[in-house]
């Protein structure tokens, strides 16, 4: 039996260099420290918050970049002049107030006394100067601050801002991120590419520390000007996968995450330890046309195409029901909206009949779409209906790059499926850039809509006074309806999922959220 | 043996230096902007040409590619377009977790592939060969992504033994490092149980056998050694692809490794971080390469002397 154990041997030798092996590269990967989840820690005694971000902000610099996400941490370190209410008003923050004159033209802001940056220096009025004209010299909010003419100093605590047309949103425009206050004296010494990396601010947290491609640290700001806020530490993770997403957050390794997929609300509204909460979306996403494409310069096609979809297969088939029939370009959350807008009802028999007095019989048109999997389920369903009515779509998946090149920069298609986000709840943010002749191209209007008509009811629009706002986007609508400019299909919904423990959530319609508010 | 390495690095370069080319010429080919890509949809024109001109794209491509490879040289990767953070730091702080999960993924494939392969081809037509081959078939076609959903499922959310997400101890690697492991596992089952047959049947086997050596014997020492050859090729092939595999992981396991590093990048068409994660990874590879080219000649005494002169 000698041979036997001398393979014994053999095999305990072949073991134990695995488990050497194993033990060597466990050792590299520095284990031990086994921090592990927050797995079942009380909540009530809770002072940290771990927020689950689909992509990484790739700066954090708000008045260069408009990516959505960063706007949640930009708010936590940045305050701006005003601050939206969950109700949809707007509040001084930085400002103590403000005066506008009789014509609409001059905004005068008292900035508030003792508000300290993380750096000790103190907020004055030259900073906010400073930081308004930062957002008009760097283009990204063009369409905010293109009424703006002068920003200046009334006196040492006032801030003065000239406009050369009076301008319906700018109190709106002052409370979103690209307006945040940032101090002149360290952007100036840091430079524009530091800004994006470590920027520093007088808001509710102070940025600790950013592990690129991991997670960032926030620390609640003690000398925060309205009290600190009741959440001490909070760490933003991306985390890429929604299906990874949801499983984090079930798993309580996360405690926020935003829009998790439509299939996946009923498992999330049916767990008792998580709180799911989803509102109408500040966008609309709709069927865009290139108006200087053949046939599609023709208004007949282009109402035949309105008539011949129908929302409510968009709605079952590719939102889950989690959506809403969209009646116009405006969101219903924008300030503007009004419910009593004309609407191209389904009828496949009125396309038709208009295909054919334009001359179609056939009609063959390629859509070109971001590589988005509901996107391209929507387009699928579209292409559907429109085949009913006797136009033939080829669709065209395309990487985002490659798409944006395309559709904004070079207009070279003929129809596409997107939507255009607000940046603050106003319909100015949302029609304006899609449908004046100034913003051509690139800069949104991809219908190239030159039409005067219509730019002068955007102008006027966008300078009404709260009382005659509705009325006037009324009329822009009405344009857009009778020359079917667009095909507005349904409003989506954004929603957010929390430990059902966290208070203080109220869904936003942009996902923004101000994390000051949130507490244990 | 030292010329034949240094032969082999020299040859290095000239790969490293033809996938540049390649790679660089791909992210020039490809549509899209970088600059409109960072600018987003509503950028005008003139930020765009403003944002091009800084970043260095308005020069000619060749010039272009001459500037990258004289700068690579010295070690400088330049600065990424999104982040503007030199992309070798990006890269250092990323490229050890990649490494460590391939690592650990490839010691699992080997440590059970290789024993269940063995096994396999003892026990042919047993019962075990046939289960092992059917596991190996279901976790070779099983895609990755899939595979790892079910192990969070099963051991974060019902079983809480391992964390879904993210690294922060020994634990974080266990399902990224299983799901990652099975390709290159089942690979090695099938690779091993079919070299291992064919050795079986030589000549020199029956006369190990009838000179009375014992069963373990001829088969640990005498079949298994001349059957490792192609298996450690498989291992140093594969482990090109668990580099290359931890794309999808990473994503799936939310993971800041090169995967998601790379696949970012080339999203946003971020030419300076996609050239320094694939020259990275590729002088990775072709170390792997290297040290099992090495290793032959420690199992196969007839391939040391072809290395020598």
């Amino acid at each position: 039996m000698k041979s036997k154990e001398k393979s014994t041997k053999n095999f305990k030798k072949y073991i134990s260099f695995i488990l050497i092996a194993a033990i060597a590269v466990m050792s590299l990967s520095g284990c031990g420290s086994s921090t592990g989840s927050t797995n079942d820690s009380d909540t009530e005694n809770r002072t940290d918050l771990i927020y689950g971000i689909a992509s990484e902000p790739n700066s954090l610099d708000p008045m260069t970049f408009a990516m959505m996400s960063s706007f949640t941490v930009t708010y936590a370190l940045y305050d701006t002049l005003f601050e939206l209410q969950d109700d949809g008003s707007y509040k001084p923050c930085l400002a103590e107030g403000y005066e506008v004159s009789e014509d609409g033209l001059e905004y005068t802001f008292p900035i508030r006394q003792g508000v300290k940056f993380h750096d000790g220096s103190e907020l004055t009025a030259k900073d906010v100067v400073f930081s308004i004209n930062r957002t008009i010299e760097k283009g990204w909010a063009a369409d905010m601050t293109a009424a703006i003419d002068t920003v200046s100093l009334a006196d040492e605590n006032t801030v003065k801002i000239t406009l050369s047309r009076p301008f319906g949103g700018m109190i709106g425009s002052l409370a979103s991120p690209f307006f945040s206050i940032m101090s002149e004296n360290y952007v100036t010494t840091k430079g524009d590419d530091a800004i994006k990396r470590e920027p520093m601010g007088t808001g509710p947290y102070k940025m600790k520390e950013w592990i690129a491609g991991d997670h960032i640290t926030l620390l609640a700001n003690e000398e925060y000007f309205e009290g600190a806020p009741p959440i001490k530490t909070i760490t933003i993770k991306p985390i890429v996968d929604k299906n990874t997403g949801l499983i984090a957050i079930e798993n309580k390794e996360i405690d926020v995450y935003l829009n998790i997929n439509n299939s996946d609300i009923e498992t999330v509204k049916n767990n008792e330890e998580l709180a799911f909460y989803s509102a109408d979306q500040a966008a609309v996403l709709s069927l865009n046309m290139n108006i200087e494409s053949k046939p599609l310069d023709d208004v007949k096609v282009r109402k035949a195409i309105n008539y011949a979809i129908n929302r409510d297969n968009i709605i079952a088939g590719a939102l889950e029901g989690y959506g809403t029939f969209a009646k116009s370009a405006i969101p219903p959350v924008c300030d503007g909206y009004s419910d009593d807008a004309p609407v191209y009802e389904h009828d496949v028999e009125k396309a038709k009949q208009l295909l054919a007095e334009a001359g179609y019989t056939n009609l063959s048109l390629t859509m070109k779409i971001k590589e988005d999997a509901k996107i391209q389920k929507v387009a699928q369903i579209v292409q559907a209906d429109l085949k009913e009515a006797g136009i033939y779509v080829t669709i065209e998946v395309m990487e985002a790059g490659a798409y944006n090149t395309d559709i904004y920069a070079n207009g070279n298609f003929q129809i596409t499926i997107g939507s255009w986000s607000a940046m603050f709840l106003d319909a100015y943010s949302v029609v304006y850039s899609q449908f004046h002749k100034d913003c051509y191209g690139p800069t949104g209007n991809i219908t190239h809509v030159v039409a005067e008509d219509l730019s002068e009811l955007l102008d006027k629009a966008a300078q009404a006074s709260e009382e005659e706002k509705v009325e006037a986007y009324k009329a822009v609508i009405q344009n857009i309806y009778d020359n079917a400019y667009q095909v507005p299909l349904v409003v989506e919904q954004t929603n957010i999922t929390t430990n059902a423990a966290l208070k203080g959530v109220v869904p936003n319609p942009l996902g923004v959220y101000m994390l000051k508010r949130f507490s244990w | 043996m030292g010329k034949y390495i240094l032969r082999r690095l020299l040859m290095m370069f000239w790969v490293v230096l033809g996938i540049s080319f390649i790679i660089f010429t791909i992210m020039n080919l490809t549509p899209g902007n970088p600059a409109q890509l960072i600018l987003g949809q509503s950028a005008t024109p003139e930020q765009i040409a403003k944002l091009e001109h800084e970043l260095g794209l308005d020069s000619p491509f060749f010039v272009r590619y001459f500037n990258f490879i004289k700068d690579a040289l010295k070690g400088d990767f330049g600065k990424s377009y999104q982040t503007r953070l030199p992309v070798v730091k990006e890269i250092i702080v990323r490229f050890p977790t990649t490494f460590k999960l391939s690592s650990i993924s490839m010691l699992i494939a080997m440590t059970i592939g290789i024993p269940i392969g063995v096994i396999s081809a003892i026990r042919q037509y047993s019962f075990v060969d046939a289960a092992s081959m059917i596991a190996a078939l279901l976790f070779a076609s099983i895609p990755s992504f899939v595979l790892g959903l079910i192990l969070m499922l099963v051991f974060s959310l019902n079983l809480k033994w391992f964390p879904a997400t993210g690294i922060s101890s020994w634990k974080s690697y266990v399902l990224p490092a299983i799901t990652l492991s099975t390709f290159t596992m089942a690979t090695l089952v099938r690779m091993t149980r079919s070299t291992m047959l064919e050795v079986l049947r030589q000549d020199f086997i029956r006369t190990s056998r009838a000179k009375g050596a014992t069963e373990k014997s001829v088969i640990l020492r005498h079949s298994l050694r001349n059957a490792l050859l192609p298996i450690v090729t498989v291992i140093g092939v594969d482990f090109g692809y668990l580099l290359g595999g931890t794309v999808v992981i990473e994503s799936v396991f939310a993971i800041s490794g090169m995967g998601t590093l790379l696949i970012n990048a080339i999203r946003m068409k971020d030419t300076p971080t996609v050239m320094a994660t694939v020259i990275f990874v590729t002088l990775a590879y072709s170390f792997v390469n290297l040290l099992v080219d090495i290793a032959y000649a420690f199992i196969d005494p007839r391939i040391k002397s072809q290395y020598k002169g």
